[in-house]
């Protein structure tokens, strides 16, 4: 790994940190987020959720206008996720109703998945920066062009995408270029998956009995269909998993990307707040040029700080990420499937003696 | 009805020409690694148009690295005297955009639908009825059943669009029709979720994705958990659910102004020969 040397000039990308809460708003822009993103309940629609339940959103509209105010306050901007992943006529007017009094509140961006939305915010003559989410499936720099031409500001990449690619489409385009840098790594591209995670009573039921939060986690009995002889069991095969950049920074932030998002919004407060802490202090010691300082850091936080999207789950970064080989943008083919960690194999790994 | 072949490489082409389907679709729907090479692809135009067949070029998502192969391509078909494309990616549809020769297609990537959830009841929430009607009402749609929405992409030259073959669906292709949209409905395998890192490859152990050996040739498998009542298949970077096509519900989709099946060969849907192409086609077109 190439680290750059002290530079000035090296533009230091904005972290994007997700928030749910009033609460999250308060403490991630204290912890240093530069831009928060979060989405705001829809009155007359919250019947229908496919991947995010209510818990990844705020719960109203004052709630938004309370964090907007505390984070323009300190200088902070707040985008708003509208990411139907399709729009239908049935939800028009009340997400048309829904965009207007998110504007209202002060919000700085519509972070938007759909052209169906695209058209309806067009409709309203918004005059904030569009910016195309995940689910507009950006790959390559022809499609990002396109969504320039669309009139987006801002494009989330898919996060399928190696460290090269990516600094060949931010060399392609003026608009601004956004990479996901931390957290639940889905191994489908988003758009074109359909495990949804909620709303089916019988998906609930089998995450809830195999204590996974989504499908692409569980393993599964693989069959060949013309060979019924070959049969593998208990094979994670989409292989679903939570992953991290903290080593990868000089190398993301060299991509030339504008923001660095951190995945989370259904996660804990204490997790928004703890992640963007800690990239928020590596980013800084980079930004200043500090590599030894940035370094030591790295060991300190892959052999003693704990964080996770779900607090109760307490690993040694090494575990969850370095030895499994979960870097984003790193090469996954040869990664071998995720070691489920119980308490036992943990303790066994740091702690020979108790074997002994 | 017609009856339109897909396929992915030659030797599968030759015995779909033999068939009597008048149209063939070839390339890559899924995966960018697996997109024929320029003398495939020229070999594949001739072949068909030798034949009297018409021919379809389909394309996938693609990365950076890919989009100069894909203009090539185009370079090619646009020279041969243009063709349909199918188009999986917005980067790829800005660049067919820049030749008059050639007519988009949507494909299914680019036509949000999610019925393909293969999860089978929608709502776990305790709400009316009232509700759930208006939930499924909601569920059963297709982005391009938004007005905006398909005339933002007929805005861009699209004159028709890949569908699956769910039939709860069918009652709203009747709108796609209607604006004048062609729509093509896939037959057997409906995509689930997709990957670019290729779950099959990895599960075999292959390193390279740019050297791929290409199992999805070859090999398709079934993906079972028991705590899920359902089934999964597993075929290249794709996990497919498979839907059989009933005779009854065909006439539905005659109703809906659809005029387009396509077949795929390949191990998933386990047709490979014109044998077995026949077969099928009099069985759907009795």
């Amino acid at each position: 790994m190439s680290f750059p040397n002290s530079n000035e000039n090296t533009s230091i990308p904005k972290i994007m940190a997700p928030i749910n809460s009033y609460e999250g708003g308060v403490r991630v822009v204290d912890a240093g987020a530069d831009e928060i993103y979060c989405a705001v309940q829809i009155p007359d629609i919250k019947d229908f959720v496919l991947y995010r339940g209510p818990s990844s959103e705020l719960p109203g509209y004052e709630d938004l206008g309370r964090v907007v105010k505390y984070a323009h306050e300190r200088n902070a901007k707040v985008d708003l996720v509208i990411n139907q992943p399709y729009m239908v006529a049935r939800i028009e007017k009340h997400l048309r109703k829904h965009i207007r009094s998110c504007i209202d509140q002060g919000v700085d961006a519509l972070i938007i998945g759909d052209f169906g939305v695209l058209s309806i915010a067009k409709n309203l003559n918004v005059e904030i920066p569009l910016i195309a989410s995940t689910y507009l499936v950006s790959m390559n720099s022809e499609a990002v062009a396109f969504l320039e031409e669309q009139g987006f500001s801002r494009a989330v990449l898919e996060r399928h995408l190696t460290l090269e690619e990516i600094t060949s489409i931010v060399g392609s385009t003026k608009i601004g270029i956004e990479i996901l840098m931390h957290g639940g790594g889905c191994s489908n591209i988003n758009a074109s998956c359909y495990l949804y995670h909620h709303q089916f009573p019988e998906l609930i039921n089998a995450q809830r009995e195999s204590n996974t939060s989504t499908p692409c986690t569980l393993p599964f009995r693989l069959q060949n269909l013309n060979d019924p002889q070959e049969v593998s069991e208990e094979v994670p095969v989409m292989d679903a998993f939570e992953y991290c950049s903290i080593c990868k920074l000089p190398e993301l932030i060299e991509t030339g990307v504008e923001s660095l998002k951190i995945e989370g919004r259904t996660g804990s407060v204490w997790y928004q707040e703890t992640t963007t802490k800690i990239y928020r202090e590596l980013l800084d010691l980079i930004a200043a040029g500090r590599m030894d300082e940035y370094r030591k850091q790295l060991e300190k936080l892959k052999n003693g700080v704990y964080f996770l999207p779900v607090p109760s789950d307490f690993y040694k970064l090494k575990d969850m990420w370095c030895w499994q080989n979960r870097c984003y943008y790193s090469p996954i083919a040869q990664a071998p499937y995720k070691t489920p960690l119980s308490w036992q194999t943990w303790t066994k790994q740091h702690f020979s003696w108790v074997q002994r | 009805m017609n009856i339109a072949i897909q396929t992915g490489n030659l030797p599968f082409l030759k015995e779909a020409l033999a068939s009597s389907s008048q149209k063939m679709r070839f390339g890559s729907e899924f995966c960018m690694y697996a997109l024929p090479s320029i003398d495939a692809l020229e070999t594949a135009y001739n072949l068909t148009k030798d034949a009297g067949k018409d021919f379809v070029y389909v394309t996938p998502r693609l990365a950076d690295g890919y989009m100069d192969t894909i203009r090539k391509h185009l370079l090619l078909l646009n020279d041969l005297g243009g063709a349909t494309i199918v188009v999986n990616d917005l980067g790829t549809l800005h660049v067919v955009r820049e030749f008059s020769a050639f007519r988009p297609y949507l494909g299914r990537q680019l036509v949000y639908t999610p019925s393909r959830c293969p999860w089978k009841e929608i709502t776990e929430h305790q709400v009316s009825l009232f509700t759930k009607r208006k939930v499924k009402q909601i569920f059963y749609q297709t982005s391009l059943n938004y007005e905006p929405t398909i005339e933002f992409f007929k805005g861009l030259g699209a004159i028709g669009a890949d569908v699956d073959w769910i039939p709860e669906i069918f009652p709203n292709l009747k709108f796609l029709s209607q604006k004048n949209l062609q729509v093509s409905v896939h037959l057997y395998s409906i995509p689930v979720a997709m990957t670019r890192k290729c779950h099959m490859a990895r599960f075999l152990g292959e390193e390279d994705l740019d050297k791929c050996s290409r199992p999805c040739y070859t090999k398709a498998y079934s993906m079972n958990n028991e705590l899920l009542d359902t089934s999964l298949y597993l075929h290249g970077n794709t996990v497919f659910k498979l839907m059989e096509p009933e005779r009854k519900t065909m006439s539905q989709l005659v109703k809906q102004g659809v005029k387009e099946l396509v077949l795929t060969m390949s191990p998933l849907t386990r047709v490979s020969s014109q044998t077995q192409l026949e077969s099928l086609i009099q069985r759907l077109q009795a």
